[in-house]
């Protein structure tokens, strides 16, 4: 060990470094106001977390299986498009709750150390959910593969209209891989045993299987349409034998995707108020207590929106109610 | 003028002990050191300092601020380097990459400059080499370094350091003390140990804690004083001494006010004073 330089005890080391170019932590005054500082400080937490992010082994791992599904599948037309597109929220957003969990997770040992430092732990929280933002982007590319690769065209895409059709793909696609990320994170902030991780990833994951194969069975049944979009991801339709027949399902392609959207924004509330303290506290509660019932009301709009009934498209074109 | 840190009546309940008693102080910028046996609250009053930790009773204010108010306490912690007791270190992290992300959870937002900090506290625990390592591959006396030099991160004003020289060698604790003694020219470093020679090497204050309350608070060639005349070795233990043990040499040290038969009287040393503390305050400690 070396002593410290003579003039670098007090704080000389980081003059002009810090951000604000305070002189160590001793000149108050030389530096900017407090919110510069504090968004400073968020931008340089989510550089180091968007990198431990994308050097976490899972995600190259999902990335490449993403990948390497798209790729076979995009090669050729498709006849069901559930099968291929789930893939992006299978690799990269279910495995996304896993990696946003362990990432949260892994600095939990050093809590002590790091909550006497002057950044509190909501801004530790947000920048973990910015880093959420890396899998999204790569949601988005996979998206956009799609788009160019199908142009959203042929009757796979049953009854629904091109517009309907990117925001049933950029639901499933892109907003599942930021979602997933962001309920990792938001759980490991409340909920520290390891074995929570499995039971949210099985929970969803059965939940979702189940009310999906309800859809298969009873597609036009209302409570099986707000049991199927009760979920943060579902589908749209079905091709039921594979010979050409799309069954189309009830449900609003586009509240849905708000109800995505807002799921999302629940995710990273109910992660922010760990660690934050008076006012800070009651605004993020005042925001979750505001999104709560917009994400309620989104849900229903989704549930009761679109297509009155079911519709069964056969490959001669014709249409029929289910 | 205002201290570095002042403790009025300062008092830490767990359930129904307090663990920290009714402990006032004025700590100026200097090394001082905190003595005392397990459970005496030396970590609970380090962590009180360190704002990790809310009194429940009393007045504490450090850089003449208050730790409760939320906007205080953060400025609090611009000028505040902390090594708990017990580091736990984050999973998949390289020994620069912990050091790194403290550094920027303290504000060094440009990575130039924030890198070459790193780098230059990792120098300064002497880890320098082994920055690209993971800390789970580091062994325990380096980890305890890289506790270190993430507290020792933008030269605090204030330093406070629980145990930082458990799990270190001679070399790594002599070479410690050349830091931490540096520093103590112009801030405030307050360290607890167990081992009464760092304390005699490094403080010139120390503070023995005994039952969360404090039992001496004074100089340290004052509390070697107090054992003057008091140290003796002899060939047999004394049964009068209120501690006794066996040296290397095979002769018994006795810390008694008499003289033990055909006893020579010797220098006492900061350990001996401070277990002769010991014995007047607490149940008498016997050492064998």
């Amino acid at each position: 060990m070396t002593a410290p330089a003579a003039g670098t005890v007090d704080g000389g080391g980081a003059s002009g470094k810090r951000a604000g170019g305070g002189n160590g932590a001793l000149d108050a005054a030389s530096r900017p106001a407090s919110p510069v500082r504090a968004l400073a400080v968020l931008a340089a937490l989510a550089r180091l977390e968007a990198r431990r992010y994308v050097s976490n082994p899972l995600f190259v791992v999902g990335l490449a299986l993403a990948g390497l599904t798209m790729y076979t599948s995009l090669r050729h037309p498709i006849s069901d498009v559930n099968g291929p597109h789930s893939a992006p929220a299978m690799f990269i957003g279910v495995v996304g709750i896993a990696i946003g969990f362990r990432l949260s997770q892994a600095l939990d040992g050093t809590s002590e150390t790091l909550e006497v430092t002057p950044t509190p732990a909501p801004a530790r929280t947000a920048a973990m959910s910015l880093a959420a933002l890396v899998p999204f982007t790569f949601g988005l590319g996979s998206l956009l593969a799609i788009v160019a690769t199908e142009r959203l065209r042929g009757p796979a895409y049953g009854m629904f209209g091109p517009a309907d059709r990117f925001t049933i793909l950029a639901g499933q696609v892109a907003v599942s891989a930021l979602g997933g990320p962001l309920l990792g994170i938001a759980t490991a902030r409340w909920a520290r045993a390891l074995w929570v991780l499995p039971v949210v990833v099985l929970t969803i994951g059965v939940w979702i299987t189940l009310v999906t194969g309800l859809a298969y069975t009873y597609p036009g049944s209302f409570p099986v349409v707000a049991l199927r979009l009760f979920a943060p991801y579902a589908y749209f339709f079905d091709s039921p034998g594979g010979e050409g027949q799309v069954t189309t399902w009830r449900g609003s392609p586009g509240y849905f995707l708000g109800w995505q959207l807002a799921l999302c924004g629940l995710a990273l509330l109910a992660g922010l108020p760990r660690g934050a303290t008076g006012p800070a506290r009651r605004r993020l509660l005042g925001a979750l207590a505001v999104l709560l019932p917009v994400t309620v009301a989104l849900f229903i709009l989704a549930t009761i929106g679109g297509l009155g009934h079911a519709l069964v498209t056969y490959p001669g074109g014709s249409t029929r109610p289910w | 003028m205002t201290a570095t840190v002042e403790l009025d009546e300062v008092g830490r309940r767990y359930g129904a002990t307090w663990a920290v008693d009714a402990v006032s102080l004025a700590l100026e910028p200097g090394v001082v050191g905190l003595l005392g046996p397990n459970g005496a609250g030396k970590t609970t009053l380090l962590r009180m300092i360190a704002t990790a930790l809310a009194p429940s009773r009393g007045r504490l204010s450090v850089f003449g601020l208050d730790p409760a108010l939320p906007r205080q306490r953060t400025e609090i912690r611009r000028r505040l380097g902390y090594l708990p007791q017990e580091v736990g270190f984050p999973r998949g992290f390289t020994a620069f990459a912990f050091v790194d992300y403290v550094a920027v959870l303290k504000e060094w937002t440009v990575p130039g400059p924030r890198h070459a900090e790193v780098r230059r506290v990792l120098e300064a625990v002497n880890l320098g080499a082994l920055g690209a390592k993971r800390i789970r591959a580091l062994s325990g006396g380096q980890r305890r370094r890289l506790g270190l030099a993430q507290a020792l991160l933008g030269s605090p004003a204030l330093l406070v350091l629980d145990e930082p020289t458990a799990g270190l060698d001679p070399e790594q604790r002599a070479a410690l003390r050349a830091v931490l003694a540096e520093l103590g020219r112009t801030a405030l470093v307050v360290l607890s140990t167990h081992q009464t020679d760092d304390v005699a090497a490094l403080c010139e204050r120390v503070v023995v804690l005994d039952g969360g309350r404090i039992r001496y608070d004074g100089g340290v060639t004052e509390l070697v004083e107090r054992a003057a005349g008091r140290v003796w070795l002899a060939d047999q233990p004394d049964p009068a001494a209120p501690v006794s043990w066996r040296t290397g040499t095979g002769r018994y040290r006795n810390l008694a006010e008499q003289a033990p038969a055909e006893a020579e009287l010797v220098e006492p040393s900061l350990e001996d004073a401070y277990l002769l503390l010991r014995g007047q305050s607490a149940t008498p400690a016997r050492a064998s």
